[in-house]
């Protein structure tokens, strides 16, 4: 029997551990991106004798919470994630604005999303980020009044006396000192203590703020849920870059806390105190404390807040998110942030090489940079945003200022010097937008054509023009493209009443800048002859005209020399200059070109994708005071801000790269179209269009063409309509480097650059070191292979500093040897340069060799291996220490155990058989036993 | 053991004094004995010593069966795709389909079939094409890789092969002879890249010269006789399927933890009905499950290993 039990206990104990060792393995393992949690909430009342009642009979058992979140790991700063709740109790006293902290935290069971400092075990209240103070203090005055956290049975009875957490120190005269008070002050990452509490107490976090924020907003979500106990929640998770008072990075842990708020746990008998304990208050203040906290509520599951800011039941709102009996019910998912690109600066002293230019380039650069610093044998690069054009610039001629320019066109007139393209990633631009529907919900869908955007960007609609003052030139025109025919015609789903915030609907948020994103998107306009026509002036089926400022052909009495458009632009000129007379509310546009107030075009490509992930109108059309509001002088324009959810009209131009890192939604394009120019449609009929997806994409490679003379490759906007689902947005980036006059140094760590992106670089995912997602990877597969491998040759050329481009197909110019040959290539290794393995022959597949070659041949820190192409490669193989040492160390194990099993079980036996009929038969035998036998083994009689 | 003397029952009396006069023994009791836990000890080192020869068992012996037995589904699965033309020409190959058949009469493989990937769990399956690469008669480069010890090791004497030898694959599009070029290791000049149109074949594996141990890798060039067919769309390369790679991915390691526990559970049941039951009846319905969940356990425990092993 107790053997085998003991045979049983052996091989389960073996088995479990084996299973727990697995199990252990996994998170270390890349672990899947989505997370679910789940948790069981409930609110109790307890009653005068210690025992509890559920507060809500018809949920005895709680509430079954499931909270998932869409993304976890790699994250970077403002990237939203989806977070979906099921099972919660619904939210009433809804509001429109759940992410402005003070409003949002008086609905009545809101679903509660902070990020906060810390791991499951160690976050806490204090280290979780609000806006308001109101968040985060309660003060009550008067003898009478039994503030609803005193009640919390949940506590522990320090938390429930008069006065809980207050600030050290002398207080300012201003913060008048209240009968009750419960602080909760905010610990930042730097140590320092926020109290807060409003005017006249303590300061705020430097990013807090008791007012509504116009810019980006507040990241507290307090989440709204349905009647069937489901919401969803996008969430900005901020880093230490956006919210250093927080201070999330990829070595501070932080998580996202997920609080299902249920209500307060009333214990207005405090039985849940020790009795005796003066905390405990009178007979007549406990049934006071009964009225405030076991409170009927004031709102209907889903219905609207009454506006009036006071008649909510504070004990079932978001303001005691913190309390014991709601912090008890927190999820905490914790969160996993990338290394960010300003580590390279604290792990790296090397100063980085700058490359200058693109914009297209800020997302891809920003996963490949801490590679290039947190990688032994890489040097750091930087990527600076410039326009393309400066970019150019800077790196022509003979003594260019800057050692990589990152551009998607060729220069007009050439570089003056030898400088070679190479390709180092394959993206585009999108438009960006975030509208909603008729019944709410964003809208995931939108077709665009180039007429609709040529009519966004020529200030051809009127905005709020129509409706303050006529402009006789746009009389006839719609007020926004929600209002034009074209728009329903190509989008039938989409709700046809003016959202609440005309002017977002009226322009497309571009940039102010120069940048080749405009340049593209304006060929693309250029080369449709829809749009093409309707520029000329003739007005499109429905009668809009262009407005006359950007009409193409030049209306009758306008001088050439005037401001016009002609296309394509490398930026997009304001040219209407019809201005409001400016009284009242319109002082502080008066005078300025009101069109262009509603276009509002911006400087920083961030700006843009922060304006559509959270819905920011940006239409500088509002007046601001700043300080006395009679003062005409006194009023400046700001933008219109936020839009409520449910009426959210937004749409910009931004990079590919953009889409996925902020959560954005991508309109598609048209790409043909079998319509007359002069035909009024009602639907897409006859219409093809392409959206930016890895088909659109693949398919509009193909309408890329090597320009000789150029020395780039050029997207051809004249025949899209004849490459089936090709994504007109399609632009390559390219790394404009010199050949000749970099220092060997610099030559070295340009040439590492392009061969990481020419090969590691390119795989695709969200990862450090990997192409961002919105990139198309280059290559053969994608139809990049040729691409790829001459960015491979211009890294060759860049270290030689020989002052060659190489022609873009055909083979790679030899680069003359510089050291002596090493060791004789073999037989089969043929003489022509093309021959280095890691660099496949231009216009092959691009196929690659199998054995691992050092793929970086220019990262080889001696110039003469690179020099050296006609010298073999070696192989270099892999080695597997698993493979060398893993079975001779288990037969070894397994032959030790098998020993010390048999000494084990027979060991003392056969030292006692050997002691028997030792002296006689075995004297050796029973020697070695007793000398090396088992101490068992020594044991006598 | 034998009960000492001084009986408890005797201390619980409580009736009567006994007033003892003979000598009594006052020499101190024993110390408990040690050989219940030296016994159970040394069958957990018989059992450890069981799964070590098992997994010796599995990796040179039973591994083979599964290979066997896979490689004849899909030398079926292919033959009828190569009947009918539906075999794959180019990306995108589902992970794990045939692909080709190869003959390499110098190391006696006859059919084998190459399946798509070089993750372990592909390798399981047979020799796998590389993915990032051509696909064999095509221009270009394309490398199988293939495992030289465990199931099956169809590229165990990769390493033996000579200049000239023949190698066959059969594709969808057509049969295609091979000539090894040579054979290399770490160290050994890498040929020259093929020229277009030309088409050249890598076969991948790891040493296995050594007793027991093989660390290194060994590669086979091998040109095409004849005109290859053009290249055709490449999928992109899978780090995942790099040589020597091992697969800890959280999915085959939550597999394993499955397989673990169905192995625990079926031995807890086995022992269960061992004593509640039939001890005949456990052994005859329990070692089949037993079997099985451990087979289960060596093919996911297996993919952890390098995939040339």
């Amino acid at each position: 029997m107790r053997r085998r039990w003991s045979v049983l206990a052996a091989v389960g104990a073996v088995l479990v551990a084996t299973a727990l060792i697995g199990f252990a393995l996994v998170p270390s393992a890349q672990a899947s991106d989505t997370a679910t949690f789940t948790k069981t909430v409930n609110r109790v009342f307890y009653n005068a004798d210690g025992t509890t009642t559920p507060a809500d009979p018809d949920h005895p058992d709680g509430y079954h919470v499931k909270v998932t979140v869409s993304a976890t790991q790699n994250l970077r700063g403002n990237q939203p994630i989806t977070v979906s709740w099921s099972g919660a109790h619904p939210t009433g006293g809804i509001v429109n604005d759940p992410n402005y902290g003070y409003d949002g935290s008086e609905q009545e069971y809101p679903f509660v999303l902070m990020e906060c400092r810390g791991t499951a075990t160690t976050v806490r209240p204090e280290t979780c980020w609000t806006q308001t103070s109101a968040e985060r203090v309660q003060t009550a005055g008067t003898v009478t009044s039994a503030p609803v956290w005193r009640a919390d049975g949940a506590a522990k009875s320090a938390d429930r006396a008069a006065q809980v957490d207050q600030p050290p120190g002398n207080r300012p005269a201003t913060c008048t000192v209240q009968r009750f008070e419960r602080w909760l002050p905010l610990v930042a990452a730097s140590g320092t203590t926020y109290y807060g509490g409003g005017v006249g107490c303590y300061d705020l976090a430097p990013e807090g703020s008791d007012e509504p924020t116009t810019g980006v907003p507040d990241n507290t979500t307090y989440g709204i849920t349905g009647t069937d106990g489901k919401g969803t929640a996008q969430f900005a998770v901020w880093t230490a870059d956006e919210n250093a008072t927080l201070g999330c990075s990829s070595t501070v842990a932080c998580s996202l806390v997920a609080i299902p708020v249920t209500g307060v746990d009333c214990d207005p008998d405090f039985t849940q105190v020790q009795p005796g304990d003066p905390i405990i208050p009178t007979a007549a203040q406990q049934a006071r404390y009964a009225s405030t906290c076991e409170k009927a509520d004031s709102y209907q599951p889903g219905q609207r807040a009454d506006g009036s800011g006071a008649n909510f039941n504070l004990a079932t709102s978001g303001r005691l998110w913190w309390s014991a009996s709601n912090w008890a019910n927190r999820i905490v998912v914790p969160l996993n942030f990338a290394v960010s690109g300003s580590t390279c600066s604290l792990v790296n002293n090397d100063a980085p090489l700058l490359a200058y230019g693109s914009i297209l380039m800020t997302d891809i650069a920003a996963q490949w940079q801490p590679t290039f610093c947190t990688t032994s044998g890489y040097r750091p690069f930087l990527h600076v945003q410039a326009t393309d054009t400066q970019a150019r610039s800077l790196v022509s001629g003979d003594n260019p200022a800057i050692k990589v320019g990152l551009s998607s066109l060729p220069p007009d007139d050439g570089f003056g010097a030898p400088v070679a393209q190479a390709p180092v990633a394959m993206t585009g631009f999108a438009i960006a937008y975030n509208i909603d529907g008729a019944d709410g919900q964003p809208i995931t869908d939108l077709r665009l054509n180039a007429r609709l955007l040529a009519k966004l960007l020529t200030e051809s609609y009127n905005g709020d023009l129509q409706g303050r003052t006529a402009y006789p030139t746009l009389a006839g025109n719609p007020r926004t493209i929600f209002a034009d025919p074209e728009f329903h015609a190509l989008n039938p789903g989409v709700d046809t009443s003016i959202p609440g915030v005309a002017n977002a609907a009226a322009a497309l948020i571009s940039l102010s800048s120069d940048s080749d994103m405009l340049t593209a998107l304006s060929s693309y306009i250029a080369a449709d002859p829809d749009a093409r026509k309707w520029l000329d002036g003739v007005p499109d089926p429905w009668g809009m005209v262009v407005n006359p400022h950007y009409q193409l052909d030049l209306p009758a009495g306008q001088d050439a020399s005037d401001p016009h458009l002609s296309l394509p632009v490398t930026s997009w000129p304001l040219l209407d200059d019809f201005a409001l007379d400016g009284t009242g509310s319109n002082a502080c546009v008066k005078g300025v070109p009101y069109l262009a107030q509603i276009a509002h075009p911006l400087s920083q490509i961030s700006t843009i994708e922060e304006d559509i992930e959270f819905a920011l109108s940006n239409s500088q059309t509002t007046c601001q005071t700043i300080t006395d509001a009679n003062d005409p002088s006194q009023l400046v324009p700001k933008t219109e801000g936020q839009q409520p959810v449910g009426h959210r009209f937004v749409i910009g131009v931004v990079p590919l790269t953009a889409v996925d890192r902020y959560g954005l939604r991508p309109a598609a394009l048209e790409t043909s179209s079998n319509v007359g120019p002069q035909t009024k449609f009602t639907d897409a009929a006859g219409k093809t269009f392409a959206s930016p997806d890895t088909a659109g994409l693949k398919a509009a490679v193909k309408l890329l063409s090597p320009d000789t003379d150029a020395g780039a490759w050029t997207f051809d906007y004249n025949e899209i309509d004849s490459q089936t689902g090709a994504y007109p947005g399609l632009m390559p980036i390219y790394a404009d480097v010199p050949t000749s006059g970099l220092s060997s140094d610099d030559a070295a760590r340009v040439a590492q650059l392009l061969t990481f992106a020419a090969g590691r670089g390119q795989t695709p995912g969200t990862a450090n070191g990997q192409l961002a997602p919105g990139a198309l990877p280059l290559t053969a597969g994608n139809g990049l292979g040729t691409e790829a491998a001459y960015t491979l040759c211009v890294a060759r050329q860049v270290k030689a500093q020989t002052g060659v481009v190489p022609p873009l197909t055909g083979t790679c110019p030899a680069v003359p040897t510089k050291a002596k040959p090493t060791k004789s290539a073999s037989a089969s290794s043929s003489s022509t340069p093309s021959s280095v393995a890691s660099t496949p022959p231009a216009g092959s597949t691009g196929a690659v060799v199998a054995p691992p070659v050092p793929s970086a041949a220019a990262s080889a820190p001696a110039p003469t291996e690179v020099a050296t192409t006609s010298a073999a490669v070696k192989t270099v193989g892999a080695y597997s220490g698993l493979g060398r040492w893993g079975l001779p160390i288990t037969l070894i194990v397994g032959l030790l155990l098998l020993v010390a099993g048999l000494a084990l079980r027979w060991g003392a036996e056969a030292w006692a058989a050997a002691k028997v009929v030792g002296p006689r038969t075995g004297p050796w035998l029973s020697s070695t036993w007793a000398r090396y036998g088992p101490a068992r083994g020594r044991r006598r009689g | 053991m034998s009960a000492p003397t001084t009986d408890a029952s005797q201390l619980a009396e409580p009736a009567r004094t006994t007033v003892r006069v003979e000598p009594v023994d006052v020499t101190p009791l024993p110390r408990p004995d040690g050989t219940q836990l030296r016994l159970g000890l040394s069958h957990v080192l018989f059992t450890l010593v069981g799964l070590i020869a098992w997994l010796f068992l599995y990796v040179y012996v039973l591994s083979g069966f599964s290979q066997g037995h896979v490689q004849q589904q899909l030398y079926g699965q292919l033959r009828e795709q190569l009947a009918e033309g539906t075999a794959p020409t180019g990306a995108p190959i589902a992970a794990g389909a045939p692909v080709a058949l190869l003959d390499v009469p110098a190391l006696g493989l006859h059919h084998v079939v190459v399946v798509e990937g070089t993750r372990p769990a592909q390798l399981q399956d047979g020799p796998g094409h590389k993915l990032g690469g051509v696909l064999p008669g095509q221009a270009g480069v394309s490398t199988l890789m293939g495992r030289a010890v465990s199931h099956g090791a169809p590229f165990r004497h990769l390493g033996s092969l000579k200049p000239g030898a023949a190698i066959t694959v059969t594709t969808a599009e057509g049969t295609f002879a091979y000539r090894v070029d040579d054979v290399r290791t770490k160290g050994d000049p890498v040929p020259a890249a093929p020229a277009a149109g030309v088409g050249r074949l890598v076969l991948v594996s790891a040493d296995s010269s050594g007793w027991l141990a093989h660390p290194q890798t060994v590669y086979v060039d091998a040109s095409l006789q004849g005109a290859a067919q053009p290249a055709s769309d490449v999928s992109a390369s899978d780090p995942g399927g790099a040589a020597m790679a091992r697969d800890t991915s959280a999915g085959t390691l939550a597999i394993l933890a499955i397989a673990l526990e169905l192995l625990v559970g079926a031995l807890v049941a086995f022992t269960w009905a061992r004593h509640r039951w039939s001890r005949l009846g456990a052994w005859i319905a329990g070692v089949p499950v037993l079997l099985a969940a451990l087979w289960l356990v060596s093919i996911v425990a297996s993919r952890l290993l390098p995939n040339l092993i």
